[in-house]
Parts: C-alpha cells; sequence; structure tokens
C-alpha cells in the first residue's frame, strides 16, 4: 500500500506538471523531436564500436567481438600521450582563448572611439575564414628553415634563424597562438553580447561614487559576465577530450619529429584508420572520447551545482 | 565625458592591444587576397607575398569559368543559410528560455537529454543511413539544413543568458494571463536582443561555411554550397598525388594554390559584411534598460 | 490566446511539414530502378527485348566532368540498344573519397558498378563483403568477351583467399617503375654525359648542390618515398612484401618464407638511410623537407627543383610541359637503373567490382563487359565523342579536340574498364614514355608474389600501431633528419616489437607459406 501510493504520487505530481507547463513543453517540443531523430536515432551505431562490421550483415547484424577494436590504441603505447597531449592543449587553448576574449570584449565596450571599434570588431572576425588547410601553408612559408619569412627577418636583424620545424619545444606556443588567432574573434562575441547585457544603472552609479573605471571593470564587469564564462568553459569542459584535427593535423602532419610533443587523439586516429577502413575502430575511438568526456562533464557540472546551482548546465 | 587618468591609462592599453591584435588578423587575410592575384609559378618559387607579384588573374578566371555555376551556388547558399538561420534561431531561444524556466520542473532533466547528445554520437555511419536511407534526403535542400537545425550548443547559452532577466517579468505577464508563448515572443525576445544577435551570427556563419553536409548529401553539382566548392579543390592535391603515383595517370595540374586563395576571397567576400550589420545588437541598454523603464 | 496557441501550432505544423517533406524529397534515380534485370540464360546479344528496362548508377573517382551528360547522352543510345538500360554515373571527388566511400556502401544504397583498386580499398571492402563474387559462373554467362580476352594474371593478382571481388583492368603498363627527369642545361653546364647509373645521378645531383643557389638539387618533400623506391628497391633489386617485409630478387627462384625480412631492418635500408643523411647535409633538399607540400613534380616544372623522380609516365609528361615553357632548360627523362629487374604495375591498380547492393547485377555484369571490350563503348567512355573532344589520327594516335576541356580523355575516373588492345598515345608526347616502355617490354619478370594478397583481418590492430610507428620514423630516414640513423632505426624496431611487429610477421609467413604451397 505504502510503495503503490509513492508510485501513484509520483504520477499524479507527472501528470500535474504536464498539465501546468503544457505550453513550455510544447514549445520545447521541436527540439526534442529534432534531437531525438537526429542525434538519438543514430546514436545506436555506438555499437559498431564493439563489432566487426560487415557489410552483409549491417551495423545490427555484424558480429560482436568485444573490446577488440579498443586494442590499438594501447598496444602502440601512445595511449597515454596522445590523451595528455589532447588534454593538455585543450586545457591550454581553454584558458588562453578565454582570457584574450574577455581582455578583448572588455576593451572594446569600454574604449571610445565608435568608429575604431567596429572596423577593429570585424577584423578580428577575418581569421574564422581562413581554413587551416591555407594556415598550415601561411605557416610554412612564415617558418621554413631557408626562405621562411621568420628567418628572413632574423637574417636582417643578423640573428640566427631558427628551425622551427625540427624543434619540439617552440611548438606548445605555436600552437596556442594559432588556435587563439583563429578563435578569438569569433568567441568575444559572447562575452561582448554578455558585457552589453549587463544593467548600465549600475556602472553609472558606480562612477557617481566615485569609482574608476578599472574598479568598475572589477566590480561590475567581471562578475556579470560569470554566468557566461561559467557557461562557456562547461560547454567547452565537454569536449576536452576532442581535439581540432585541422589546426593539428595542418600545422604539423606527419612531422615525425613533433609527433611526442604534438599529437593528440584525432590525428592518431586519422592516421591509423587511413590505410583500414575500419569502422569499427574509428566508433571505438569516438566512444572512448565520448566517456571521458562524459565523467569529466558530469564531474565538472557536479561541482559548479554545488558552488551555484543556477550556473550549472543541468 | 572627461577623460580621467584612469581613463586614459585604459584606452591607451586598449588600443594598442587591439590594434596589435587586429593587425595580426588582417595581415594574413591581405596575404590571401594578394597571393589568389599572384601567379602559380611565383608562389612555388617564392612562397606568399603581402604585395601581389607577378600579377595574374587566371585563379580568377579558372574559379570563374562557369559564372553560372557559382551563381547558383551563391543563391543557393544564401537560401539556405537564411532559411537554416530564421528557423534555428528561432527554436533554439525558444528552446533555450523554456530551459530556463525555475518554474519548469522538468528544465533538467531536458536540459541533461539534449547536453547528452553533444558526448555521445553513432558516428556517421548510421547518420548518413538515416539521412540517405530512410529520411531519403539526399540530393535535396532539406539535406543542408534540416540536419543541424538545432544547436544544443545554442540554446544552452541561450538558457544561461535569459536566466539574467528577472523572474518578476514573467510572473507579472502570467497574473495578466498571457500564455507562455506570448511572453516569449513579445517580453522576453525584444530583451533579449545581445544573444539572440549572438546566435543569429553565429548560425548564420555556420551555415555559410558548412561543407561536410554536402559532402555527405549532395551529388547533385546544381546544390553544392559554396565553401564546398572550395573545400573539393583543397582536398584534391592530396589525394591527386596519391593517385597520379599509384595509378600512374597522368593528371593535368592545376594553379592550386593561387585558385585556393581566390577561392576563399570568394567565398568570404560577402558574409564579412554579415557582422557588422549585426553589431548594432551590442549595444548597452538594450536589455534591462527596458525593465526599469 | 487562442489565437497565440494557433500562432505556435502553426509554426510547429510549418516544422513538421519541413521535416516529413524532407523524408519524401525527391531524388531521382537512387530508388530502387523499374525493373529486375531477368535474363533468359543465353549468352547471345541479339535480341534485347526480353530484359526489363533498368537503370543502372555507376560510381567513379574524381571530379565531374562538364559534358558528362553529353557523353552519357550518347552512350545510353548503345545501351538502350543493347541492354535495354540507362547509365548514370555519380562522382566521389578526390577531396571526399577515402570518407565516403565506405559510407556510401555502408549505406546499402544501389550501386551498381563502382570503381576500386589495390590503392582504392579494394581489399579492405571486399573482407567486409561489400563486392560481389565474381564467379566463372558470371564471366561465362555475363562477360563472355572479358572470360576470353582478360589476361589471366589479373584474376590471380585479385585473389583474396581463392575468390575474386572484382574485374581489373586489362591492361598493365610501368606504373611504378621510377625514371628521372633532369635539367639537360644543367648536366651540359657540369660537362656530363647522358645519366646511365644512379651514380651518374648521384654526380649530377652533387654538381647542382655544391654550385647552384635558388635550386634544389631534388626538392624532396613529405616521406620521400621515390627517392627510396628508386635508390633503396630499384637499385638493390629488392621485392616488397606487404607494407614491411621484402626479399631480395636473387633469392625469388629458391623462395622460403626466411628469405622474407623486415624491411627496416635490413642492412641495404640502414646503408640507404646513412646516405640519405649525406644528401640531406649536403644540402639536396630543404631541412624541413619534412613539412614541406609542394610535390617536386611541381617544384620541378616551376624550376625550383633540378631532377624529379616518378614513374616514366609523369615524369614524361612533366618534361613536356617544360618543353613548351621552358625549351632552354632541355629536360631530359632516363632510366638510371637500367639493369634492375622491371616489373609491370599490378593489373588490380584500377577495375570495376559491383557492389551487394546492386539490384541489377546481371545487367551491370553485361555492361562492363560491353564498356571493356566493345571498341564504340571503350571510345565514347574514356575520351568522350569523336571530333568534339577528340581527334582520331589514326588507330594510335590521337589529339584534343575543340572541347577537351570538358571531357578530358583519361582523367574521369573510367581507368576501370581499361584495355591495353585499345591503347592509344597522344600525339606530341614527350618520346620517353613510349621509348622505355619498348624497352622494359622484353625486360619484364613477374614475381610469384605478385598475386600474393595480404588477409589484415586478424592484425588489424597491430598494423594501425605500426602505421603509426612508420609515419613517425621512416620519414625521419628518408630525408636524413635523423641525428644518429643507426640509434633510430633501432628505435622504431624497439617501437614496432612493442607494437605487435612480432604477430604480423608470423601472421603474413604463414599466409605466405600456404601461398606458395599451394603454387607448387
Amino acid at each position: 500500500m505504502v510503495k503503490n501510493s509513492a508510485a501513484v504520487k509520483k504520477r499524479n505530481e507527472f501528470f500535474r506538471e504536464f498539465r501546468k507547463s503544457k505550453m513550455l513543453i510544447l514549445m520545447a517540443l521541436p527540439a526534442i523531436i529534432h534531437v531525438f531523430v537526429f542525434s538519438y536515432l543514430p546514436m545506436g551505431g555506438i555499437v559498431l564500436a564493439f563489432k566487426q562490421f560487415r557489410y552483409a550483415e549491417g551495423i545490427f547484424g555484424s558480429p560482436w567481438i568485444g573490446l577488440e577494436n579498443f586494442r590499438f590504441l594501447f598496444i602502440s603505447g601512445q595511449a597515454w600521450n596522445i590523451t595528455k597531449n589532447t588534454l593538455f592543449y585543450n586545457f591550454l587553448f581553454i584558458v588562453a582563448n578565454t582570457f584574450l576574449q574577455i581582455a578583448l570584449a572588455v576593451f572594446l565596450s569600454e574604449m571610445i572611439g565608435k568608429w575604431f571599434r567596429k572596423i577593429t570588431q570585424s577584423l578580428m572576425f577575418l581569421p574564422y575564414f581562413i581554413s587551416w588547410v591555407i594556415v598550415g601553408s601561411i605557416a610554412y612559408n612564415l617558418f621554413n628553415y631557408e626562405h621562411g619569412a621568420l628567418n628572413s627577418l632574423l637574417g636582417f636583424f643578423g640573428a640566427e634563424p631558427l628551425d622551427i620545424y625540427n624543434n619540439p619545444s617552440y611548438w606548445p606556443w605555436i600552437l596556442v597562438l594559432f588556435n587563439a588567432w583563429k578563435g578569438v574573434g569569433y568567441g568575444m562575441v559572447v562575452y561582448l553580447a554578455a558585457i552589453v547585457s549587463i544593467d548600465s544603472e549600475m556602472y553609472e552609479a558606480a562612477e557617481i561614487d566615485g569609482a574608476n573605471i578599472f574598479q568598475r571593470i572589477r566590480h561590475i564587469t567581471l562578475p556579470g559576465i560569470l554566468p557566461t564564462f561559467v557557461i562557456l568553459t562547461l560547454l567547452a569542459v565537454g569536449g576536452i577530450f576532442r581535439g581540432d584535427f585541422g589546426l593539428f593535423y595542418q600545422l604539423i602532419g606527419d612531422n615525425g619529429v613533433l609527433r611526442e610533443r604534438t599529437d593528440i587523439i584525432d590525428t592518431f586516429v586519422y592516421r591509423a584508420l587511413t590505410q583500414t577502413s575500419e569502422i569499427g575502430m574509428a566508433a571505438a575511438v569516438g566512444f572512448y572520447q565520448s566517456v571521458m568526456c562524459f565523467i569529466f562533464i558530469l564531474l565538472t557540472n557536479w561541482i559548479v551545482k554545488r558552488v551555484q546551482e543556477d550556473y550549472a548546465l543541468f | 565625458m572627461k577623460m580621467t587618468n584612469d581613463k586614459l591609462l585604459f584606452n591607451a592599453a586598449g588600443y594598442i592591444a587591439v590594434t596589435v591584435f587586429s593587425v595580426l588578423c588582417l595581415l594574413p587575410f591581405i596575404l590571401v587576397i594578394s597571393s589568389s592575384l599572384t601567379s602559380e609559378t611565383y608562389i612555388i618559387q617564392n612562397g606568399y607575398t603581402l604585395i601581389p607579384q607577378d600579377i595574374s588573374l587566371e585563379a580568377y578566371r579558372l574559379a570563374l569559368k562557369n559564372p553560372a555555376a557559382i551563381l547558383k551556388s551563391y543563391g543557393l547558399t544564401i537560401f539556405v543559410t537564411a532559411v537554416g538561420t530564421a528557423l534555428s534561431v528561432f527554436l533554439c531561444t525558444m528552446t533555450g528560455y523554456v530551459l530556463q524556466r525555475k518554474d519548469f520542473l522538468w528544465r533538467n532533466k531536458i536540459s541533461f537529454y539534449l547536453f547528452f547528445t553533444m558526448l555521445f554520437n553513432g558516428g556517421l555511419v548510421p547518420w548518413y543511413i538515416l539521412i540517405v536511407q530512410y529520411l531519403h534526403m539526399k540530393n535535396t535542400v532539406f539535406a543542408l539544413f534540416v540536419p543541424s537545425l538545432i544547436s544544443v550548443w545554442n540554446i544552452l547559452l541561450v538558457k544561461g543568458f535569459m536566466r539574467g532577466i528577472p523572474y518578476e517579468m514573467t510572473e507579472s505577464a502570467k497574473i495578466d494571463g498571457a500564455g507562455d508563448f506570448h511572453i516569449f515572443i513579445s517580453i522576453i525576445l525584444p530583451v533579449s536582443k545581445p544573444v539572440v544577435a549572438t546566435i543569429g551570427l553565429f548560425t548564420a556563419l555556420m551555415y555559410w561555411n558548412d561543407w561536410f553536409a554536402s559532402l555527405l548529401f549532395i551529388t547533385n553539382p546544381d546544390l553544392y554550397t559554396l565553401q564546398y566548392f572550395l573545400y573539393r579543390l583543397a582536398g584534391s592535391v592530396q589525394a591527386l598525388r596519391m593517385v597520379m603515383d599509384k595509378a600512374g595517370i597522368v593528371v593535368d595540374t592545376l594553379p592550386v594554390e593561387s585558385m585556393k586563395m581566390a577561392l576563399t576571397v570568394i567565398v568570404t567576400g560577402p558574409i564579412i559584411f554579415l557582422y557588422p550589420f549585426v553589431q548594432r545588437y551590442f549595444v548597452k541598454g538594450l536589455t534591462i534598460g527596458s525593465v526599469k523603464g | 490566446m487562442a489565437i497565440k496557441k494557433v500562432g505556435l501550432f502553426a509554426i510547429v505544423l510549418m516544422f513538421a511539414a519541413a521535416l516529413m517533406a524532407g523524408c519524401s524529397g525527391s531524388n531521382a534515380g537512387n530508388d530502387n530502378p523499374a525493373g529486375n534485370g531477368g535474363q533468359t540464360g543465353g549468352t547471345a546479344e541479339t535480341e534485347r527485348q526480353d530484359l526489363k528496362p533498368a537503370e543502372l548508377k555507376m560510381v567513379l573517382l574524381g571530379d565531374v566532368p562538364a559534358d558528362l551528360d553529353v557523353m552519357l547522352g550518347e552512350l545510353n543510345k548503345l545501351i538502350q540498344r543493347d541492354l535495354n538500360a540507362t547509365l548514370s554515373i555519380e562522382y566521389l571527388a578526390w577531396s571526399d573519397w577515402t570518407q565516403k566511400y565506405s559510407l556510401i556502401l555502408a549505406s546499402g544504397e544501389p550501386i551498381d558498378l563502382i570503381y576500386t583498386s589495390d590503392w582504392a580499398k579494394y581489399v579492405s571492402e571486399a573482407t567486409k563483403g561489400a563486392f560481389l563474387e565474381i564467379t566463372d559462373e558470371i564471366l561465362t554467362k555475363y562477360m563472355p568477351l572479358t572470360k576470353e580476352s582478360q589476361d589471366p594474371i589479373s584474376f590471380e593478382q585479385a585473389k583474396i583467399n581463392g575468390k575474386i571481388y572484382f574485374v581489373p583492368k586489362n591492361s598493365a603498363s610501368f606504373n611504378n617503375e621510377k625514371a628521372v627527369a633532369i635539367r639537360g642545361d644543367l648536366r651540359e653546364k657540369y660537362g656530363m654525359g647522358p645519366l646511365a647509373s644512379l651514380d651518374d645521378y648521384r654526380t649530377y645531383l652533387d654538381n647542382v648542390a655544391k654550385n647552384e643557389k635558388g635550386i634544389l638539387a631534388y626538392a624532396a618533400s613529405q616521406d620521400n618515398g621515390f627517392i627510396q623506391e628508386l635508390v633503396h628497391e630499384q637499385g638493390n633489386n629488392i621485392i616488397n612484401v606487404g607494407t614491411y617485409f621484402q626479399y631480395s630478387w636473387s633469392d625469388h627462384d629458391n623462395l622460403t618464407v626466411d628469405k622474407v625480412e623486415y624491411k627496416y631492418d635490413s642492412p641495404s635500408f640502414a646503408e640507404f638511410a646513412k646516405e640519405m643523411k649525406e644528401w640531406a647535409n649536403k644540402g639536396y633538399w630543404s631541412r624541413n623537407a619534412i613539412s614541406n607540400k609542394t610535390s617536386v613534380r611541381d617544384a620541378f616544372e616551376n624550376g625550383t627543383s633540378a631532377s624529379m623522380v616518378w614513374n616514366a609516365g609523369t615524369v614524361s609528361q612533366a618534361a613536356s610541359k617544360i618543353l613548351q615553357a621552358h625549351p632552354e632548360w632541355k629536360p631530359e627523362v632516363y632510366d638510371v637503373t637500367p639493369d634492375s629487374i622491371k616489373r609491370l604495375g599490378l593489373y588490380t591498380a584500377d577495375g570495376m567490382a559491383v557492389p551487394i547492393s546492386s539490384k541489377n547485377p546481371e545487367r551491370a555484369f553485361m555492361l562492363l563487359d560491353k564498356l571493356k571490350n566493345d571498341r564504340e563503348y571503350y571510345e565514347l567512355f574514356q575520351m568522350g565523342i569523336e571530333g568534339k573532344h577528340w581527334i582520331r589520327i589514326d588507330d594510335v594516335l590521337w589529339k584534343e579536340g575543340p572541347d577537351f576541356e570538358r571531357f578530358s580523355a583519361g582523367a574521369n575516373g573510367q581507368w576501370g574498364v581499361n584495355n591495353a588492345k585499345f591503347r592509344r598515345s597522344k600525339e606530341g608526347a614527350f618520346p620517353a614514355e613510349a621509348e622505355l616502355d619498348k624497352i622494359w617490354r622484353t625486360k619484364v619478370v613477374h614475381p610469384i608474389t605478385e598475386t600474393f594478397v595480404f588477409d589484415e583481418t586478424n592484425v588489424k590492430n597491430e598494423l594501425a600501431a605500426l602505421e603509426q610507428l612508420r609515419t613517425k620514423y621512416r620519414p625521419m630516414l628518408t630525408l636524413g633528419m635523423a641525428d644518429n640513423v643507426e640509434a633510430t632505426i633501432q628505435e622504431w624496431r624497439d617501437q614496432a616489437d612493442k607494437a605487435g611487429l612480432k604477430k604480423v610477421e608470423e601472421e603474413l609467413k604463414k599466409q605466405l607459406q600456404a601461398f606458395l604451397d599451394a603454387r607448387k
């Protein structure tokens, strides 16, 4: 009797909420349906990670082979290194990009000179349009030992040329810089939107109270964009085990000298699978990345929830 | 507005930082434009240049060899971008609003339901099979915008921004008898211009730049989007080399380097003007100001 | 309120309508063809009213030629007449095909003929069961012309575990033997005679590197594979088995599996790697060659490389291009390993398969038979419309027609049906290719391992891991970038062992032994 009433209670609660929020549910329905069709239905394909795919049998008929598809990740001895690199670079990217995006957004929202602001904002967007393929070629033009622009410049000042492509230690810097260059103009827009959403009366009040611009930024702007910062960072953590394939592949390619320092999961897999076209193995890696991202985001989201429930993603 | 010392320092620092960064962003683009006007031979011998050398319009001539096709592609891309963006922004903002309503009991569950799809996906094969075999969208214009209509990232961003809108606004409207949808359209949206403009911009850019949908689902040249042209050319060089080696086929080479640049210019051209257009929504006072007033 | 509710419903409805419309969107030619290709079982090609109409779809690699529909218009007249069918062709662009190939096969959409080859996924897809088996019955019933004229070696080369899953082309050329193109003006400058050996080539490279500024002796890029093939493999008469193993031609006649060794362990490779280090130190190529994406062919044609190594056909084409643009450079083509064994490229380097998703396999085979063996079909399919795209000079020579750009012979993915009987030469081609071809044909050998296909299913993980190492270490050694050659080779070997090299070696030798036994 007690158990029944708990179940009944739950069911009543369900219907009550349903009736109360009918309109809200309806408004969210298109997204729910779309996501079901285009994301949840194909998700069944994850089983491919555990199967030996054969065309005649299709996805569901192909034989199970357990964890066999995951082996290639680990027998190469590289699993730890590529995971570490992926995490390491993503972490650096998040930190560097966030810092630059916020800094630039703050400047651009407070600076004087309307036309300067408008023009530079548009200029900062340009890198987004240049594909990594072209950026890779530009980088080669810049950095190559004999004819690169960098070494020509150094030579002009009488300095020794740098052999960038044979020296792994330069590359974390180079990758962070290039990644920032490409993404900051784009990502800054969100912070800009956040800043202009802050109640302008607060600024006026603070100014009257005698706060200078740095104090206003510290006490109004930064706290004001904190929710945005948390969301963006959480969303980024949700992808922390996935690397930007284009960036790494086009800039580094198959340069064995740089491999140890710059290989990430995505480039590793691409290389492994260009020879064979093992659908199961590709699915296995994707699954590995998903699971790791999942664990990380659950943890991070939970922490955020404890501190300030409103800011959490779910 | 008085220019006090702190303002001076701030602006000075700002001008330096912004100028440096803007120049760094502009220079490579100038490189691209200039190289598109330089002859292929010069590029292979000397690399890219900031000022066009040995000027040659060959790349543009080849790229625009079929102006009808490019114009059609432009038209198609504009259509897909406009329709896709309008629909997507509408649906994502609406969903984002629903998910931040504190009085909605299921908001966290649905948020998780949506977010989960950002983590796990079944891979290309089931996605392809679904869209081609079951939904029959191959070689239709729908394949170009329907599958990417819902962006969970955008929804969650909107959710976060709308949380800044005081719940009192919704509450007082509800007391007046307004329905949720009406509240969303007439009250919430007008004060959410910055975030709507943001995801509008991002969505438009996403559609404009997308080549992946074309790669997977389009074989009919009438339905090629602009970026797909570029992608095909850029990727073909590496593959061609392999083919020439293995199969002993002698395929004539194109002025690939300068053509990649020319295509970048052609494709990027129009969309650059979208951002300045959208910038007017990034002005203070568009949001909360109207509440108090 | 009611109005607002209606508004929302309207929007949801519109969305649903869009989705539904997408579901039933029109897409001609992709659904199941009208009828099934029934046949009476006879082999004569006389009356075709017994065949129900069929729509056939073919998938090829490459970019869509501008005049594809024009050519198909004419070709379909023949196909309609003889087979009561129509053909449509879909192209997988070079930029896409590695991703799309498996995808379209996996999706099960009906495809009747598809290009495949040993470098275009034949083995990996066939072992997953993507293609129909080519049995003797099929050849007899549907491809009589092919059965009669196809070189039997080609089928041997296509066998995987004793079964054949595609029909190779019927022509073989020396597309793997490397030749060298150099700048005649530079050769004369250093008072050298024509190049007759690898040593001559070495002298040439040396002269250029020492004395010329602004031009590299050999502008190597990425993995320097061609130099490895020329200097290490051709220079030492080495025959490859799979990616990682080799044996020497001198062992061929008494070949046993223990004579097959791990390639990168062999003394000849170590010697080669050391020589590459010398070449790098002497500045034959850029220090950053490893990241250089410009092909040596482009560099040679544009004057930044003094020599080029590739197969005879490509080298000749580059030479003829230079002859037009810079005749003062006097391009020359040489075989610098004239005494090395000459091997024809595999027939399996091009071919056509019928996927299991085909709804009209019999008709597909019949069409393939015609495309390969009927001159009228062949010339239309390969070269386009006579007079428009190409101009016939005689049975062998041809030249470009006024609309050549709109349908360029040989560049539209049709190599799968190549037939030596109909082989043509373009007028004005650089003579070297034909000359070398003539000489080499008198020296052709057919190593017994030519038809050995390694089934990788059991060691796919190890191979994936080994591939990582190979792409890391090989370029370092072939471009002379390693500080200590022997130490690097050893390091690679150690890593390879950990990645399962032994297992791969055992598997390969096991399969090879079975293969050799079957041939006794």
